[in-house]
Order: structure tokens, then C-alpha cells, then sequence
């Protein structure tokens, strides 16, 4: 009975939510909505994210670097070497001679990062724990040098530009808007798609393994199938994130996506609640804004360096440590508690 | 490929190699002590490093002679060291490990952010107490101060096993390390002697720091390149055994170099990628490092 | 359930498996919370931790006996003297160990990890009698060894309590051999005394000798 009421309370949420974002245009100005645009894009990575190292214990410093790849991915297919050559850089023979749709190279982007992240995963079987964690650090370290070498496939230091995307069909929309609500709607469907693998067989194998995987042998899991799947899916959701990213940005170059943000992406993760999909949003809303107001406190008549930023991000994930290892989804819980409990009795 | 190999640039390759592996066995052994105790890996070592290193600069910016500032320094480290234990992590200490490196991440985040904050982005210049000279070995030019580098760093090393080794409270901080339980039962005040190691991974940090800060230059991030290849030496060594860490260390800063000034391929911007590609090579040969204890995992 | 162990006493504590009598030893060192008193030598121990306990007196050789299995046998017995002040107590309270156990000078620096389970269990209880307790704890010191070498520990045991009037508390399943080293003995069952009273008075009692005893 709980259960369901927890459910429906929680589909009501989710539907007030997407109304939310889907008048949010008409209240805010357009520099907002680009902040907001970013919350999505910050979601659909930090969704993935908390696959692999919430629901599967795999810790991850490095999804910086596969929204990287992403966004790089997106950008050459965009440009093409058409697109490439009028920015006077030699482009590889490997892309294709005119760019292509946005819209899917969105989708391709996410397949590839996928599947690279599906070969990261299957050497990273043999890592643990620590080992795990240096190696996806090592990664994000190394990204940004990575793609300045490889400057025929990425463009190099000088970075692409990309050019604003238009509505399809020939809507007569903003591209700002058509922007947001394109993030939106894919983070949409890719909440969608998460919940129901959590919520299903995949979801209780992860947990599984990450909660003690001889255990989980022992109850007929195969452990390696489900963690290489983890690190796919959850490098897929960053590399989305990332083409997103660099459309909405507009240009992409190595530092886009430096250490600094894997880093801040694992911090936002266990901020919202780790191995929860309710608390996502927190932890989305917090990366984008929180640097933000560090800065600049809305309440306080005082303007911050901007080195204040990373003081306060690392400070509240160390009071969530001591005060709240569940994180934000974990107060909201505390909070929804007695609303569900109200609820069962009026149901039952 | 340089134009013609010498040895005598070979020679030099290896001499700044080993001081710059000293460098890394110093924040690597800082890991491991801190890991055996406790199994957590302290991502905040390297920005505590630079912390120190810091407070080191504004001593001798102030007019303190560079001995005394670099004593003053180490006596700082460790009391920090000690009063992060027991402030910071003793609370959270029965957590699970994900928790704990969590709040160390948190803590690298801080404290980079505070460096930043306090002195500015700016690089600052930071001295070197060994002349920039060279001195002729065996027809070799080697460099004064990667000499003094390798035997101040190596020498701490060797300070600190010889305290480990014959000293009472060394040897019950290895007991902790081996077996906690135990310990307590033997009287150990077990959470001063991961106090004890955090202070003694305090000041192998600051020694790396401030050993590092004259070639690399002093700025907020100055560390994290440091600490990644520390921690790829620890886990090179085998992430529970302190020789492993000084040995992981060494090789890898020999390793590096020479593959960087030797294979084109690398160069210098892929230095880091290829190390940590060398040492994803051999982990997955060998899960426990080169000296590390195989965990058999018994159901 | 409760307890007493006077001065010079050998102590058994007896029972099956899981009726609690490792526990009972992990309470009052301090290794697991409880709920009661705890009272050593006059003084309240009920909340101290674990090293404090030490501290005051009481060593407890756990189950499984508790080596620093990567340690050097005389570096185990250094941490043995610990409690004490490591570098005079050891000095002091080596010789009187080495007659008790002649080969531990021969082998001490061999790592205390490849000794045999007899070895191991000496070695345990030797480390134990450097800090001079005021009671001494055995968690099981029969398990996993051959009779011979159980019989000897025992007899050691028995020696120490004899010579030096150590208070031992023996936690066994062996009963046969505990109650002969033991003065009393208590029965415990799922976390409850049943039977307490003399070791002879024990032996002659008919639910001891059915369950414990064999016959």
C-alpha cells in the first residue's frame, strides 16, 4: 500500500515539475532560461553518474571526460569537414563532408560515448575501488590533453564553433528556447528510461553487486555483465549531457570540460543523494547555481573572489557527509514522510 | 627522438627522473600511510601539500631564512595532519569507505578553493635551498639541486622507517595498521595513532611540496598533476605497502621521463596519459601492485 | 546472567556454540557494548573502551587468538609489554617468559604468521602474561589444536596460577579439559547461567555430563 502511494505521490511530483518546466519561458528572462537549460543538461549527466556509482558503487571521477567525448563527438558531426575547414584546421577523413542534424547527433553522440564507456568498463573489472577512482581520475586529467593532440579529429587548442541551432520543421521558436525545451524533454525520457531500469531487475542486480558482490554471485548474478552495462549506460547519459552541452554552448575547445567539473560532478551526485533519482535535481540545481551565489549571495550585501565558489561547494559536501550522507533525497524523504503517511490513511 | 643520443643525457634523464620520483614516493607513501590505517585514500594529500607549501612561501616572505621556515613548516603540517583526524574524520570513521573518500574529496575541493582564495592565482616563485648548479659525476652533468631533492625526500623516508622500525610508538602504530582489534586489546589508543598518521602523511606531503614547488612553480592547482602520479605510484607499489609506494615512485619518475624524452609519440603533453596508461597496463596484469598483499576473498 | 572471578581463581566458562560466551568476554574487555556492570578490582569498567580495559589490568586473548600475524614474535610480545610501557616491561618480562616458553627466544624473529596453531596460541598467551594482568581472558584456546598441545597449554596455565597465582577466566568448549584446570565453572545457555558451582560438583552433575562431557 505504501509502496503505491509513494509511487503515485511521486508521479504527481514528476507532473507538477513538468509543468513547472514547461511555463518556466513565459516567467523568465532568456539568460535564465539558458541557466536552466544547463540544469537539464547538469541532470541527464548526473542521472548517469548516479547509475554507476549510486545504484552501483562504481566511483567515477572522470564523467567530465565523457561528456568530452560527447560534446566533441556532437560538434564534428555538426561541422563536418565542410564545417571544419572553414576554420582552417585539416579534419580527418573519418567524418563525414557536410554536417549533420543536431538533433542526432545527439543521439550519436550518446551511442558512442556508450560504447566507449562499455570498453572502459570492461578493464575496470579488474579495478577496485581505489583503483577504480585513480583510473577515471587519470582519464579526466587527461582528456583535455588527449583531444589538443589529436587536433585532426577535435580541432585542437583553438576549439570549434558551433552555430545555433534552429527549431526543426520550421518552428517558430527562439533557438534558446528550442534548446530548453529539447534538454528537457531528454531529460525527460532519460529519467524515464533510468527509473525503469532502476526499479527493475538490472536496477536490484547493480545494488546487488555494489552491496556485496560474492553475494551477489551466489544469487546468480554475473557480476561483469551488469558493471560493464553500468559504465555504458551511465558514459551514454554523460555523453548526451555533453553533446547538449556543446550545442548549447555554442563552442567546445579541451578546457570545456575540465578536472574541475568531474570532480564537482561526483560532489553534485552525493550532494542530491546518492543512489536516488528524487534527489537528482538538487544536485543538478546545485551545480549550476551554487557557484553562482557563492559569489554573489542573494541575502548578503558582500561580493565574494571567485575562488569563494569551490570553498563553499566543498564545505556543504563535507556538512552533507556529517549531517546527511543520503543527501538532499534523503531530507526531502524526512519531509515527505508525513504527507505519505497522511496519504495511506486516506487511502486505506 | 633528440638529434643523437648521449649518455650523458640519458644519465640526465634518469638523475631528474629520480628526483622527481622522490617527489612522488614522498606524497605516495603519504597515501599509503594514511591508507593503511584507516583504507581510505585521502584525495585531499596533494592540496594539503600545497596548503603547507603556502604557509612555507608567506614564512619566508615575511623574512624567515628558508631552514627555519621549512622547519616551522613540517611542525605546522603535522599538527594539522593530527587535527584533521581527529576533527574532521574521526567523526565519520565507522562510515563506509565511499563516505569517507567522499569527505576528502570535499576537503580537496575546500582547500583548493581556500588556497585560491587566500594568495591569490597567481604563480609565485618559490625558492629552492640548493643552488641551480651543476656538479660533475662520473662525466656526467648532474643538477645540485635534483641531488638535494632526492636525498631530502629519500632521507624523511628513511627517518620515518627508522622510527617505524625501533621506536615503541612506531611499532604500535604498525600493530594498528596490521590489526585494530587487536591493539586496542594491547592497550593501543588506536584513534591518536591514525591521528599520529595523518600528522607524519601531513609532513611527507608538505616535504613533497615544498621539494616540488621550485620546478613547478607555486599556484592553487600546483599538486593535482603531483598527487595523480602519486597515486598511480602507491597503486603501481601496491596500495598497502610502504616500500612499494617509495619504489612505485622512483620508477615512475624515471619512467616518465625517459618515455617522454625518448618516444616522440609522448612528447611532453602526453607524459601523464601514457604513465597512467603503463600503470592501467600492469594493474591489469597484476590487481595488487608490484608489492602489494593479494586479498583472497573467502565467502 | 552474572558472574565473579576472585583473586588466584581459575574461572570456566562453558556452553555450545552461540550461547554467548565469547560475547560475555568482548563485554568486559570493552570490544562490544552491554547493558549492566562490569566491576575489576573496585573499580566500575562498564563503559570504558576497549584499551582503557587493558589498561587496568585485564588481557584478553580473543578467539582466534588476535597475532599480528605480519610481526616478528618478539615485536608480538613488545606490543604485549605495551600496556605497561613497552621498553623497560619488556626487558624485564622476557626471561621470565622464555622459561615458560624456551623456543620463542630461538625463533624470535620469525613472523608470527607462519607459526603452527600451537605455536600461535603460546605465543598469544605469552604475549598476554608480558603486560603481568591481573586477569587473564582465554577465548577458546583449544580450538583448532591437538590434544597434546591443548594439554599443554593447559598445563601452563595451571603452572602460572599455581606459581605466580594469575586469575584466569577460560572460556572452552572442551568442558573435559577446562573443568580439570578449572576451580568453578559456569554453564552458559543461550545467554543465561543454568548451571554454576564447582568443577567436581560439575562433573558429577548429570546435564553437564550428558551435554558437555559425553557420557
Amino acid at each position: 500500500m505504501r509502496r503505491s502511494v509513494t509511487t503515485v505521490l511521486g508521479l504527481l511530483v514528476v507532473a507538477a515539475a513538468g509543468v513547472v518546466v514547461a511555463l518556466l519561458p513565459r516567467a523568465v528572462g532568456e539568460f535564465r532560461l539558458g541557466q536552466f537549460t544547463y540544469v537539464a543538461i547538469y541532470f541527464i549527466a548526473l542521472l548517469g553518474l548516479n547509475i554507476l556509482t549510486g545504484y552501483n558503487g562504481q566511483i567515477s571521477l572522470g564523467h567530465g571526460a565523457f561528456m568530452a567525448i560527447g560534446g566533441y563527438t556532437s560538434a564534428v558531426l555538426i561541422l563536418g569537414r565542410s564545417g571544419f575547414g572553414l576554420a582552417g584546421q585539416h579534419p580527418s577523413h573519418v567524418l563525414p563532408e557536410h554536417g549533420v542534424r543536431p538533433i542526432w547527433t545527439i543521439a550519436i553522440a550518446g551511442l558512442v560515448t556508450g560504447i566507449i564507456g562499455y570498453l572502459f568498463g570492461l578493464p575496470a573489472l579488474r579495478l577496485a575501488g581505489v583503483s577504480l577512482a585513480l583510473a577515471t581520475f587519470a582519464v579526466a586529467v587527461s582528456m583535455p590533453q588527449i583531444t589538443k593532440r589529436f587536433d585532426h579529429l577535435t580541432g585542437g587548442g583553438g576549439g570549434l564553433s558551433l552555430p545555433l541551432p534552429q527549431a526543426p520543421f520550421g518552428w517558430d521558436i527562439s533557438p534558446s528556447h528550442w534548446l530548453y525545451y529539447e534538454a528537457w524533454v531528454t531529460a525527460g525520457i532519460l529519467l524515464l528510461v533510468a527509473w525503469l531500469l532502476v526499479r527493475g531487475r538490472v536496477g536490484r542486480a547493480w545494488r546487488g553487486i555494489r552491496d556485496g558482490e560474492v553475494a551477489a554471485v551466489s544469487s546468480g548474478v554475473n557480476p561483469s555483465v551488469y558493471k560493464t552495462l553500468a559504465f555504458g549506460i551511465s558514459s551514454a547519459y554523460a555523453g548526451v549531457a555533453g553533446a547538449l552541452f556543446a550545442i548549447q554552448n555554442a563552442y567546445i575547445n579541451p578546457d570545456t570540460f575540465p578536472l574541475t567539473l568531474s570532480i564537482l560532478l561526483l560532489a553534485s551526485v552525493v550532494i542530491g543523494g546518492l543512489s536516488s533519482l528524487s534527489g537528482v535535481i538538487v544536485g543538478a540545481l546545485v551545480l549550476e547555481f551554487l557557484p553562482i551565489y557563492a559569489q554573489d549571495p542573494p541575502l548578503l550585501h558582500a561580493s565574494f573572489a571567485k575562488q569563494a565558489a569551490p570553498v563553499v561547494f566543498g564545505v556543504v559536501l563535507m556538512v552533507i557527509v556529517f549531517l546527511l550522507p543520503g543527501g538532499a533525497a534523503s531530507l526531502l524523504r524526512r519531509l515527505a514522510r508525513p504527507l505519505v503517511a497522511l496519504a495511506s490513511r486516506r487511502a486505506g | 627522438m633528440p638529434l643523437f643520443f648521449t649518455w650523458t643525457d640519458f644519465a640526465q634523464q634518469i638523475t631528474s627522473g629520480l628526483a622527481a620520483g622522490a617527489v612522488y614516493a614522498s606524497l605516495a607513501l603519504a597515501l599509503v600511510l594514511i591508507y593503511q590505517t584507516t583504507n581510505v585514500v585521502n584525495f585531499a594529500q596533494g592540496e594539503m601539500a600545497t596548503l603547507t607549501t603556502y604557509i612555507a612561501w608567506t614564512l619566508m616572505d615575511r623574512g624567515l631564512p628558508y631552514w627555519p621556515a621549512f622547519a616551522l613548516t613540517l611542525a605546522i603540517a603535522f599538527g594539522g595532519g593530527v587535527a584533521v583526524e581527529r576533527v574532521l574524520i574521526r567523526p565519520v570513521e565507522h562510515r563506509p569507505e565511499l563516505v569517507i573518500v567522499i569527505l576528502t574529496i570535499g576537503m580537496l575541493i575546500a582547500i583548493n578553493g581556500l588556497t585560491g582564495w587566500i594568495w591569490g592565482p597567481e604563480v609565485k616563485l618559490f625558492d629552492s635551498p640548493f643552488p641551480n648548479s651543476s656538479v660533475i659525476v662520473g662525466g656526467v652533468a648532474v643538477s645540485v639541486r635534483d641531488i638535494g631533492t632526492f636525498c631530502v625526500c629519500l632521507g624523511t623516508v628513511v627517518v620515518l622507517w627508522l622510527f617505524f622500525r625501533f621506536t615503541t610508538l612506531g611499532l604500535a602504530m604498525r600493530a594498528v595498521a596490521f590489526n585494530p582489534a587487536a591493539s586496542r586489546l594491547m592497550g593501543v589508543r588506536v584513534g591518536w595513532m591514525l591521528a599520529l598518521g595523518w600528522g607524519f602523511a601531513a609532513v611527507l606531503g608538505a616535504i613533497a611540496g615544498m621539494m616540488a614547488a621550485p620546478s613547478i612553480f607555486l599556484d592553487p592547482d600546483m599538486m593535482i598533476v603531483v598527487l595523480i602520479y602519486a597515486f598511480a605510484a602507491a597503486v603501481l607499489g601496491g596500495i598497502d605497502s610502504p616500500i612499494g609506494a617509495v619504489v612505485g615512485g622512483l620508477l615512475l619518475g624515471v619512467v616518465v621521463n625517459l618515455l617522454g624524452a625518448y618516444v616522440d609519440f609522448v612528447g611532453q603533453e602526453l607524459r601523464l596519459p601514457t604513465a597512467l596508461a603503463v600503470l592501467l597496463v600492469v594493474l591489469i596484469v597484476r590487481p595488487t601492485g608490484l608489492f602489494g598483499r593479494v586479498h583472497v576473498r573467502r565467502v | 546472567m552474572s558472574l565473579h572471578v576472585d583473586d588466584g581463581e581459575i574461572v570456566a566458562l562453558l556452553g555450545a556454540n552461540g550461547a554467548g560466551k565469547t560475547t560475555t568476554l568482548r563485554a568486559v574487555s570493552g570490544l562490544v557494548r552491554h547493558t549492566g556492570g562490569v566491576v575489576f578490582a573496585g573499580r566500575q569498567l562498564s563503559r570504558a573502551r576497549a584499551d582503557s580495559v587493558a589498561r587496568a589490568g585485564v588481557a584478553h586473548v580473543p578467539e582466534g587468538r588476535g597475532l599480528f600475524a605480519e610481526l616478528s614474535v618478539w615485536e608480538n610480545l613488545r606490543m604485549g609489554a605495551y600496556v605497561r610501557g613497552e621498553r623497560r616491561t619488556i626487558r624485564g618480562e622476557a626471561p621470565r617468559v622464555f622459561k615458560y616458553f624456551p623456543w620463542m627466544e630461538r625463533r624470535r624473529n620469525q613472523q608470527a604468521g607462519t607459526l603452527s596453531g600451537g605455536e600461535q596460541q603460546m605465543l598469544a598467551l605469552a604475549r598476554a602474561l608480558v603486560g603481568r594482568p591481573r586477569l587473564l581472558m582465554l577465548d577458546e584456546p583449544s580450538l583448532g589444536l591437538a590434544p597434546t598441545v591443548v594439554t599443554e597449554i593447559f598445563r601452563i596455565v595451571k603452572e602460572l596460577n599455581a606459581e605466580e597465582g594469575l586469575t584466569v577466566l577460560v572460556v572452552e568448549q572442551n568442558a573435559n579439559v577446562a573443568l580439570d584446570a578449572a576451580a568453578r565453572a559456569y554453564v552458559l545457555e543461550v545467554g543465561q547461567v543454568a548451571i554454576e558451582g564447582e568443577s567436581g560438583d560439575l562433573r558429577r552433575h548429570e546435564g553437564v555430563r550428558k551435554s558437555y562431557l559425553g557420557y
